[in-house]
């Protein structure tokens, strides 16, 4: 944050530069040579009248001698400078010029405009009065600069509009800066201050909680009043929500950890002390954090009565709770009827579906599991997963619907199909299979063509021998070699004949070397 | 006398003598997870050890230069310093100590086996159910 205020500092005064160059250049020469014109003397500047080089003095009708001390002599006072130089012209002296002295150092007119604008700033000149006032004290030519009181001085400071963007937007930056530097004060003290009371609350769980679940039996906890159970924990402390959620993740986290009877005492503890009131509650916040706290609670302390409370969340705009809620819905709902997961709007990524995969798969085989209604879903990811689904559990009576739903899945969904056909030697399906094989898509053929070499037969050899015929495609023709071999290795060798061709003789050494086959 | 020496070894009282002799170990248990650590203490304390606990690495191998436990309980995954580093630690330090890995990393995982080939003597996967800890930890004092 100070770096960036830094930053805004030197944009401002890169701001202020150029603004000052800009009221600089604003001096234009009329204006200069007015002033100079209006002014008596200007601090460290005078003026001498030049000839041009080339022009010989001696030609001239004048007294050589007075032209000498025109030219020689120093002008204080800008407009004598020009009579004197416009009485030589008059004269018939050709282009005399006012020579400009800064310093005492030659300069020329774009110079004296950039040092007229400073002289005018710092208001270093005398400014010319009506009378003529000659051998005048130094006193009285300084009373001739109008009164200008100090706070006048201020009010014209503050009247320059480029001093005051500037002023405001430093102020700006200044409030700015002091107003997060105070937020992020108040935030820290809060957040340490918090710290500290979670840190003194999990102090003040941990005996309880061991000692209720090492003492008493699981019946002796599930007679126990709440009234009974706070004494244990401190009963004020459950009218703070800090401390009821910091009980909660420590009642989880040991849940987690221990097996056994316990995880019923550590149930029994969360319920009589009404936390899983407090669970439900957080599923209405509108925070994504706290409502996905709140399930995870829940679904940690096996609470099923919270089943529809948190199926409402299973179409959650956010990621993490929609996948932590049909998480949560699989595990705690007793007919794990998957017809919620079916109506998912939005698609499921690789990481939610191997966390509903993880939930799925632990669901014993008594519990009826009707997959076969994601693979009717008409969000694809959903289709998708069900068909690795029906893969991944094994689930050999859908393979009939997989092929029967073949040409209405996307393209995915088809290479997903040919993977469980795979996985599950789908001989059923050998016809489809042969068809896939024909078609032009490569990565179909080719996962078609692995799949025959777990489930052809002597039809699908003819099938693979007239595509390998027909196909350029080098992995292709690799594959399809692997699957003739695989399945009769005399027509392995006719077919590489009759191709006779380099890379397929190459292909053929590299599938009949034990050692690269795998490669 | 032989009779008198009969008798007193058949007493009930003699082996409740030796039972306590045996349950009055020294056992140092290295677990990061506070709830878990004071869980542990708290059931351990119960069979009649004395506990010492350690909350990451450093504070483990501190506990095993200052005192010489009867058993080591820790885990694999402790700040500071890792439980391969500690129980090579405790085997350069006491080879005859039994040490349970408590962990929850699976028994396959690499770690897992590096501890076993260090010579550890049991594991216990987490969740972990501390009735079990106890019988585990009574049967390698034995």
């Amino acid at each position: 944050m100070i770096k960036l205020y830094l930053s805004f500092l030197l944009t401002a005064l890169l701001f202020l530069k150029v603004c000052e160059v800009a009221a600089f250049q604003s001096s234009d020469s009329l204006t200069t040579i007015s002033f100079l014109n209006g002014t008596e003397k200007v601090e460290s500047m005078f003026y001498k009248l030049k000839l041009k080089e080339a022009q010989d003095t001696s030609t001239t009708n004048s007294d050589a001698a007075h032209l000498s001390q025109l030219l020689n002599r120093v002008y204080y006072d800008f407009e004598r400078a020009v009579s004197t130089r416009d009485s030589l012209i008059h004269a018939g002296i050709e282009n005399p010029r006012i020579q400009y002295y800064i310093f005492d150092d030659a300069k020329d007119f774009d110079e004296v405009i950039d040092y007229i604008a400073i002289i005018k700033k710092n208001e270093l000149y005398i400014p010319k009065t009506e009378k003529p006032q000659t051998n005048e004290e130094l006193i009285i030519a300084a009373n001739r600069i109008p009164f200008k009181p100090f706070y006048q001085l201020r009010y014209k400071i503050f009247n320059d509009i480029k001093f005051i963007i500037l002023l405001g937007i430093l102020g700006l930056f200044l409030i700015t800066f002091l107003a997060l530097l105070f937020f992020l004060v108040i935030a820290r003290s809060k957040n340490a201050k918090r710290k500290k009371l979670i840190k003194e609350y999990k102090l003040q769980c941990q005996t309880p909680i061991s000692s209720l679940i090492f003492e008493y039996t699981f019946q002796e906890i599930e007679s126990m009043s709440f009234e009974q159970l706070s004494a244990e924990f401190g009963k004020s402390n459950f009218e703070k929500a800090l401390f009821k959620d910091t009980l909660i993740k420590e009642i989880v986290n040991v849940n987690k950890n221990l097996k056994g009877d316990f995880k019923d005492k550590l149930r029994a503890i969360y319920t009589i002390l009404g936390l899983d009131k407090f669970s439900l509650l957080k599923l209405k916040s509108k925070k994504w954090d706290e409502q996905s706290a709140g399930i995870v609670e829940l679904f940690e302390m096996n609470i099923g009565y919270a089943v529809d409370q948190i199926e409402k969340l299973v179409s959650s705009k956010n990621f993490i709770v929609r996948t932590n809620a049909v998480r949560a819905v699989l595990h705690l709902s007793i007919d794990k009827d998957l017809k919620f997961l079916a109506q998912q709007q939005y698609p499921l990524s690789k990481w939610q579906q191997m966390s509903i995969y993880r939930v799925l798969k632990n669901i014993p085989k008594s519990e009826k599991l009707d997959i076969s209604i994601l693979l009717d879903a008409e969000n694809h990811s959903v289709q998708t997963f069900g068909i690795r689904l029906v893969r991944y559990l094994g689930k050999i009576e859908l393979i009939e619907k997989l092929s029967s739903m073949y040409n209405h899945v996307s393209y995915l969904g088809k290479q997903e199909i040919l993977k469980t056909f795979k996985a599950l030697t789908a001989f059923s399906e050998l016809e489809l299979v042969h068809r896939i094989l024909m078609e032009t898509d490569r990565n179909l053929s080719l996962l078609a063509s692995n799949l025959l070499a777990d489930i052809g037969n002597d039809e699908s050899i003819e099938f693979l021998s007239t595509k390998l015929e027909g196909s350029k495609d080098f992995k292709l023709q690799k594959s399809i070699l692997t699957t003739l071999y695989t399945l009769d290795e005399q027509r392995f060798e006719i077919e590489v004949q009759k191709l006779n061709q380099e890379h397929i003789d190459l292909i053929k050494n590299h599938i009949k070397d034990s050692l690269l086959s795998y490669v | 006398m032989v009779f008198v020496d009969r008798i007193i070894n058949k007493s009930p009282y003699f082996y409740l003598l030796n039972d306590v002799k045996s349950a009055m170990k020294d056992i140092l248990v290295i677990e990061d997870d506070l709830l878990i650590l004071k869980m542990v203490e708290f059931r351990l304390k119960k069979e009649g050890h004395k506990v010492i606990l350690a909350e990451d690495g450093n504070e483990g191998v501190k506990a095993l230069e200052e005192n010489a436990p009867d058993l080591i309980i820790t885990d694999i995954m402790v700040p500071f310093k890792s439980g391969i580093e500690i129980i090579e630690f405790a085997r350069a330090k006491y080879p005859e100590c039994p040490i349970i890995v408590l962990s929850a990393l699976g028994e396959e995982e690499g770690t897992v086996m590096e501890a076993f080939n260090l010579g550890v003597a049991d594991f216990v996967p987490k969740p972990f159910n501390p009735n079990e800890l106890a019988i585990r930890v009574k049967r390698l004092i034995n």
